[in-house]
């Protein structure tokens, strides 16, 4: 087809446009003449100026002839594009005179409200034309505007607003739409500028015009998200609902949101309130976020402290505790008492649940443990006081399981009380492991009156003891395994010469190790205890070389 | 977890299988609570599908004891795996819970009036 010569088909289109859409057209051309013959006041008359270049726009194309068939061919391409090209007018006409309705209801300046109803009546029947003279691919843009008499906004949901769009009407209306809602707007013309002022300023939210000149509101979203300080600044689309694609792409890319054009009030105010709100709502959370984890950090280190710093030096005795919480703070414990020059005692609790709450009951348990066992009872005695105590009033039926030795550090005896913990595991010198027996004994504090039992166990020198929580024997590895009590037997046989720390440092390694990175299931604790005797068989280790 | 109640006349029957793990612990026992509430005259608790129990765990089976002996029944466990029945024994709670190697056998005991 030679160049110049009009496509029959866009002819057709160009014919039909006239045909359908130029009545309403004229009707608007009509009402804004007589706008501007209507006494009004200084407040609108600028706006009532660009009404009437804007009604000239539309008569222009509307009359203008066929629309050019655009590099990509296609009719569709040609049509979408006289669509997008006959909104811009009206998307003027709309916003600049809602805009000036509502000022002139206010001002009571009647004709103009008269004459404004007929204008925006014109342009709802434009619309209407288009859609019939152009059908769309999608109609939903067929947006209905009941904007009139909304509440005022609460000022919670008032922020500060970036607006960047190239065209000039688009942006006249946005700034006066939200800046009488009470928000604080700045608007630029396109993308980089967009891009340099929220790199420079701080706002609650930015509404992105698809298409600008230099660089796209795609663009400028996909630099926003990319600034981890912006990441969480929400992001509105401005678009043309033809841009269907594009606006699944910037969302998927981290936008909030869309609005389509022409503007629909109620949505426009819907939307950006709703980002309003969740970014609020995302900055409340985050802060009482912030203040509980600095609050449990705190909470670790209180706990961490009131444990014992070291163990008690002893000639004839080495110990040593660890308390690795599942989360901040645990309920775990342990406690060393000396009792005199040759009597160490040895707590390890475990109270029943992870967190919190068994946090600040671990740090009573504690205290009244302390409290019991300084007064030198036998360790029985100790737990059914402790007991006592616990169960006299505990309404949601709390627990601590709890393993109470007194070392005798000359005979190397340990007489033991044993509340519901698991059975510690006995380390000999040659590697060789026991599993200390139970008393049979109810946790501690369950039941008023529940009766504990003492046991003896004799230390060699040179063995060790290992006293533990179910940190240690219930971690769970990958595909659910368990770690369980053969593997800690075996784990400690292997370690039966290493000093306290490094056998419970071991454990502590081997768990962990065990669970492969899984985050650990409990509280976990350890303390080990190594009888070393009298002095000349100190160094008994050493004379029992492996064969 | 897996949770599931029934009734045998006035007694409660609960059966709960899978991990009861520190995480679905309270869960665990708003719905036991929830089988209390309705004042059953015993309560059996069906374990034999039950892998293992947590700190949690176990202190709701308290609290339910705890209801239990204010309300004139007790709180009986059927079918224990050999692992839960080791953490019943350690814990000492082996002497609170009557515990029956069936269902049957539990039901039995409850209702037959000398234990």
């Amino acid at each position: 087809m030679a160049a110049g010569a009009i496509d029959p088909r866009l002819a057709a289109i160009a014919e039909r446009v006239r045909h359908v859409v130029g009545p309403a057209t004229a009707s608007i051309s009509a009402a804004a003449a007589a706008l501007a013959a209507a006494p009004n006041s200084q407040d609108v008359a600028d706006e009532i100026a660009r009404i009437g270049i804007a009604a000239g726009q539309l008569v222009e194309m509307v009359e203008g002839g066929a629309p050019a068939l655009g590099d990509d061919g296609g009719i569709e391409a040609a049509c979408s594009r006289l669509r997008h090209d006959l909104r811009t007018p009206l998307v003027a006409l709309k916003g600049y005179g809602e805009l000036v309705l509502e000022i002139a209801a206010d001002e009571h300046l009647d004709g103009v409200t008269r004459e404004l109803g007929r204008l925006l009546e014109g342009v709802a029947e434009v619309m209407v034309a288009i859609e019939r003279a152009l059908p769309a691919p999608s109609r939903a843009m067929a947006a209905e505007d009941h904007g009139e008499g909304l509440p005022p906004l609460h000022p919670s949901l008032r922020g500060r607003i970036l607006i960047a769009d190239d065209s000039q009407a688009n942006r006249d209306i946005l700034v006066q739409y939200l800046g009488r809602e009470g928000h604080e707007v700045a608007a630029v013309a396109d993308g980089l500028s967009a891009l340099d002022l929220v790199m420079e300023q701080p706002f609650d939210l930015v509404l992105l015009d698809m298409i600008m000149p230099g660089m796209n509101g795609d663009e400028v979203l996909k630099a926003i998200k990319a600034e981890p300080r912006l990441r969480l600044l929400p992001v509105i689309m401005i678009s043309a609902l033809d841009a269907v694609d594009r606006i699944v792409h910037c969302i998927e890319a981290g936008a909030e949101d869309y609005l389509p054009k022409p503007f629909n009030r109620v949505l426009l105010r819907a939307r950006i309130g709703a980002c309003l709100e969740k970014k609020r709502l995302r900055e409340i959370e985050l802060a009482y976020l912030r203040a509980v984890e600095s609050e449990l950090t705190i909470a670790h280190e209180v706990q961490q402290s009131i444990l014992p710093k070291g163990f008690p030096p002893h000639r004839a005795l080495a110990g040593h505790g660890l308390m690795v919480p599942a989360r901040d703070i645990g309920g775990d414990f342990y406690d060393f008492f000396v009792l005199d020059d040759d009597h160490i005692g040895i707590a390890l609790g475990d109270v029943s649940g992870k967190g919190i709450p068994a946090a600040v009951y671990m740090a009573m348990v504690r205290t009244q443990l302390r409290a019991t066992a300084s007064f030198g009872l036998a360790p029985a005695e100790c737990l059914a006081r402790l007991n006592q105590h616990l169960a006299a009033d505990n309404p949601s039926a709390m627990f601590v399981s709890l393993f109470f030795g007194i070392v005798d550090c000359v005979s190397g005896v340990v007489t033991y009380a044993n509340g519901g913990h698991n059975p510690p595991i006995l380390v000999r010198a040659d590697g060789t492991t026991e599993w200390v027996p139970g008393t049979g004994d109810l946790l501690v504090g369950v039941l008023p009156d529940s009766d504990y039992h003492e046991a003896g166990l004799a230390l060699a020198p040179g063995d060790a003891l290992l006293v533990y929580s179910d940190g240690v024997v219930e971690a769970v590895g990958p595909a659910d395994a368990v770690f369980g009590e053969a593997r800690l037997a075996s784990v400690l046989s292997g370690m039966a010469d290493r000093s306290p720390a490094a056998l419970a440092d071991g454990v502590l390694a081997v768990v962990r190790n065990f669970e492969a990175g899984q985050p650990a299931s409990d509280d976990l604790t350890c303390v080990a205890i190594r009888f070393l005797g009298a002095p000349t068989t100190a160094t008994a280790n050493s004379h029992q070389e492996a064969p | 977890m897996k949770f599931s109640t029934s009734r045998e006349g006035d007694i409660a029957v609960i059966t709960v299988a899978g991990r009861l793990s520190s995480a679905v612990a309270e869960s665990f026992q708003t719905r036991l609570m929830a089988v209390l509430d309705e004042n059953p005259k015993g309560v059996v608790v069906e374990v034999s599908e039950l892998e293992f129990i947590a700190s949690n765990g176990l202190r709701a089976l308290i609290l339910a004891a705890k209801r239990g002996h204010a309300g004139g029944y007790r709180v009986h466990l059927c079918g224990m795996r050999w692992q839960i029945r080791e953490i019943f024994s350690v814990s000492g709670l082996l002497r609170i819970f009557p515990h029956h190697a069936s269902l049957a056998e539990g039901l039995e005991a409850i209702k037959s009036p000398i234990r």
